[in-house]
């Protein structure tokens, strides 16, 4: 193969891999990692009790740091401490992290 | 001795085979770090806010954060030129090495883990990370040991 194939070959894998990650990436974006910051709620799968925070804030110890949710057609989080809209929001079962809200 | 020539034999690969080996190699590394840049600087705001609560990093946290995902780039562009494969594979060996050594000291030195290691392998503990580092890191130094040969 020549050097011209293969740095051609080389740009695409490079293309699709950059697109793909892009590409999954934005898809993810209705799904947002919230904090359980308030154990009133203890349940994971009540929405009340979360709030969105854009760094990681959890600590060890616990059972409960973050669950995933998908916020559907409700506004994307902007803010840190912004709380998870308590309708049109859907748990994402298995992603739950274990440890607390710091 | 006999013994030592056989299992050389076998372990002879012809130049062409090795020149597929390392290409498929570079376009493994190419894959990886173009979808893990891409991922961090979709999220760079997470990414650094992540990289913060290191202590190695700490006050750093926003250049290593614009750091990681251009020298990715850049390693990328260099290992696409096919004449310069071999420092293509040196600079992700050195890469590789490095953040896997960060795993490591993070793992073993009792810090405070962050809970999310980012982009590709955010599912993955930071000990199952260290494993798929380490699988690279292989991956390097057999591709800079077979390109060098004649």
């Amino acid at each position: 193969m020549n050097n011209i194939k293969k740095g051609a070959i080389g740009v695409l894998v490079a293309g699709l891999a950059f697109g793909v990650s892009m590409y999954s990436t934005k898809k993810t974006q209705t799904v947002f990692t919230y904090y359980k910051t308030n154990m009133d709620y203890p349940s994971p799968t009540d929405p009340r009790g979360y709030e969105y925070y854009s760094g990681d804030m959890c600590s060890p110890g616990g059972t409960l740091c973050t669950a995933d949710w998908n916020i559907g057609s409700n506004p994307a989080p902007s803010n840190d401490g912004d709380p998870l809209p308590t309708t049109g929001v859907t748990f994402q079962s298995n992603s739950v992290t274990s440890g607390h809200f710091e | 001795m006999e013994t030592t020539l056989n299992k050389q034999t076998a372990f002879r690969l012809s130049a062409k085979t090795r020149e597929i080996i390392v290409d498929i190699i570079a376009y493994s590394f190419i894959m990886l770090f173009m979808y893990t840049a891409a991922d961090k600087l979709l999220t760079i705001k997470s990414f650094a806010s992540t990289l913060a609560k290191s202590p190695l990093i700490g006050g750093y946290h926003m250049i290593v954060a614009w750091a990681i995902p251009i020298i990715e780039i850049i390693i990328s562009i260099i290992l696409i030129i096919p004449s310069a494969r071999k420092t293509g594979l040196q600079a992700s060996f050195l890469l590789m090495t490095t953040f896997t050594l960060y795993l490591t000291y993070m793992v073993f030195s009792g810090s405070k883990l962050p809970c999310h290691c980012g982009g590709v392998i955010s599912t993955m503990t930071w000990q199952q990370h260290i494993w798929f580092n380490l699988a690279f890191v292989t991956l390097a130094i057999f591709g800079i040991t077979i390109s060098g040969k004649k």
